[in-house]
């Protein structure tokens, strides 16, 4: 039989007989299930190791003071494993006018605190070192303006990050000052900095604005005092804000505050680790239910196939076929036919993929989620689509094939 | 007997089927050549191992004592790979139970031991197997599956396929037990056409219609073949 006949003979197989069309629709189904889920957990680990992980945010603490404490305790949360940065919340932040203002866009841009240990990953250009100041490393689809936050950039007047690389802005901010008779701030002093764009990242990715700027600690500490913006009245007492240096770390590193007597320590941008381990758990039991269903389905498949109609491999034997050619035509079958299901599963999933892709997805790769199929869920459902039935099916074939005729034909005379 | 005309030659056979409880004596030193361009009858009582002699003749079963030489070939020096070969290239095995494949169509079904005889081309396959269903007088109904042909039809289908890579030798047990006479008549017409044309044809029948087309009758009877006068 050449290949040509081979094919032929499985397809007109599949459609004549139900047992296998069956077989090859339940496979399919478990098939596009596979594929759905893996790729989802596979996209949510790339989501958490690529965006969660490298945002500052989650793994930012925010402390309470301890107020009897002449420092507040920022010497004890110094001295704690893992923790990389401790500072007084005010200085996490700061909106600023800038000098790319015109007539397009207002120039507000956001000054985030930095520091050789807390930055973005750059993509071009340099990152901070520790005797820098009044530098800045910016987004490279950079838009100073506030509709930044509302993630609506008009592409018309984004600007390339690259292009600002070593070229210096200017921004102004005004002393705040509280009166305390009128209950209201007053505008004080005007300020204003120089900054050099050193290094350019992708804001994206890290779940930022694309109004976000990071400059050093020290250029925000200064600025924000200028401003009055850490004076926050006389029985205030600021939280801290504390960069723990993994997420991984994060909950040992809380457990060890807590026990130091801060009140309240909580997670500044939270990620709920509970989804993380939900989506593990039930992606692994998932998986594991689809293969010990795959070989179900396959050996009850091959049952019917081989076992019950064991005269037909009689009738082959009879007909000349030696055990190796009655495996090779069962067998063979057998791989055509999961392979088919597999590619085909794979086609239809690749469709409804894209299409959701185009519609839903697109929507929300803004925020740093970009979803898309990689090997990890292509491989793994070959593995429970292909390898695990075959083998499974292997085992049967051989089994039957190897049986003297007599056998084989008396097993189906008595049913 | 002519001796180049001997195709088959049994020297005492004998079949026990044993068991943890039982020893059964089927066959007992039984002595016999057939040859070709004739058609022999088994007859017997129902048990007398009929079935067990035709599975032994057909290399479907390889269990027994003595000697048995096909084509010149001592059965018992034989592997599993070379029986399956002799079976494809001399042996056309008939059953009552017709055992076609439900989902081949009928000239499916006679294809199905092409495909493993390189000896036939790829592309003269399907004449061949056009023409074989015609010799059964089925050439109206090659597209028909076995569920739409009656038992006469499917057991044509199943003489054309064991007639796919042209032996030499056609064993059928009991072909005609699930056939009606007019259909039994037709199936015995078929095979004495091929002992004519040279085949060595070997049935095992109950039918009173099959001595009518035998050469030689032989009765299975207390473990021994008896030749029967017609
Ligand atoms: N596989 C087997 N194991 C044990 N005994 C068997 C087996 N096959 C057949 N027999 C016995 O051998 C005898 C001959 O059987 P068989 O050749 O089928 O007879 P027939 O075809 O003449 O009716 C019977 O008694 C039967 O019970
Ligand atoms: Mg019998």
């Amino acid at each position: 039989m050449n290949l040509r006949e081979f094919f032929k003979n499985t397809f007109i197989g599949i459609f004549r007989d139900k047992r296998k069309l069956f077989y090859v629709v339940v496979l399919l189904i478990c098939s596009l299930i596979a594929f759905s889920i893996l790729t989802f957990k596979n996209n949510f680990d790339m989501y958490v190791n690529e965006t969660i992980t490298r945002n500052i945010g989650f793994r930012t603490l925010s402390v309470s003071p301890k107020q009897d404490k002449e420092d507040l305790g920022l010497s004890e949360l110094n001295l704690l494993e893992h923790v990389i940065d401790v500072y007084s919340f005010q200085y996490s932040s700061m909106s600023v006018e800038s000098s790319f203002k015109n007539e397009n866009i207002e120039g507000t841009i956001e000054l985030l605190y930095g520091s050789p240990d807390i930055q973005p990953n750059i993509i071009m250009g340099r990152g901070f070192q520790s005797d820098d100041s009044n530098v800045a490393i910016c987004p490279n689809i950079f838009y100073p303006d506030s509709s930044a936050y509302e993630l609506q950039l008009d592409n018309k007047y984004t600007i390339n990050g690259n292009s600002l690389l070593n070229n210096e802005f200017e921004v102004y901010y005004t002393e705040s000052i509280f009166d305390t008779d009128t209950n209201t701030f007053e505008d004080g002093k005007k300020f204003s900095e120089k900054f050099k764009v050193i290094g350019v990242y992708d804001n994206t990715s890290v779940m930022n604005f694309n109004n976000q700027c990071y400059i050093m600690s020290n250029d925000i500490k200064k600025m924000v005092s200028k401003a009055g913006l850490d004076n926050i009245g006389e029985n205030s007492y600021p939280y801290f804000d504390l960069v723990v240096d993994n997420v991984d770390n994060i909950e040992e590193v809380m457990g060890k505050i807590k026990d130091l007597g801060f009140r309240k320590v909580s997670v500044k941008n939270y990620f709920d680790s509970d989804m993380k381990k939900t989506i593990e758990v039930s992606s692994i039991i998932v998986v594991t239910i689809l293969v010990f269903l795959t070989i179900i389905i396959s050996s009850s498949y091959i049952k019917k196939l081989v076992i019950n109609d064991s005269w037909k491999i009689g009738i082959l034997k009879t007909l000349g076929y030696n055990q190796m050619k009655v495996l090779k035509k069962y067998f063979g079958e057998a791989s055509l036919i999961n392979i088919i299901i597999y590619f085909f599963s794979f086609l239809i999933f690749e469709i409804i993929f894209l299409f959701l892709k185009f519609i839903i997805f697109s929507s929300i790769q803004y925020i740093g989620i970009n979803i898309r199929v990689s090997l990890f869920p292509v491989i793994v459902t070959f593995i429970i689509i292909v390898i695990i039935p075959l083998l499974t099916m292997f085992y049967n074939i051989y089994k039957y094939s190897k049986q003297n005729i007599i056998d084989l034909l008396r097993k189906s005379d008595q049913k | 007997m002519e001796k180049e005309k001997v195709l088959i030659r049994l020297e005492h056979i004998t079949k026990n089927y044993v068991n943890k409880h039982h020893n059964i004596l089927v066959l007992d030193n039984i002595s016999i050549d057939f040859s070709k361009q004739k058609f022999y009858l088994i007859i017997g009582h129902s048990g007398n191992g009929k079935s067990t002699l035709i599975n032994i003749l057909g290399l479907i079963d390889s269990k027994f004592e003595g000697n048995y030489l096909i084509y010149g070939n001592e059965v018992s020096t034989l592997n599993n790979k070379d029986l399956a070969k002799i079976r494809m290239q001399h042996v056309g095995f008939i059953f009552q139970d017709f055992y076609l494949d439900p989902y081949l169509k009928a000239i499916e079904n006679v294809l199905v031991p092409m495909y493993i005889n390189e000896n036939i081309l790829k592309e003269s396959r399907k004449s061949k197997a056009i023409e074989l269903l015609d010799k059964v007088g089925l050439k109206e109904r090659i597209n028909h599956f076995p569920r739409e042909l009656s038992g006469g039809e499917q057991q044509r289908v199943a003489i054309a396929r064991a007639l796919a890579n042209d032996p030499d030798i056609i064993l059928a047990d009991e072909p005609t037990g699930n056939l009606d006479s007019t259909n039994e008549k037709m199936v015995f017409e078929q095979l004495k056409k091929l002992s004519k044309d040279g085949k060595c044809v070997i049935v095992v029948s109950h039918s009173d219609l099959a001595k009518k087309y035998a050469d030689v009758v032989y009765e299975l009877d207390d473990h021994k073949l008896y030749e029967v006068k017609k």
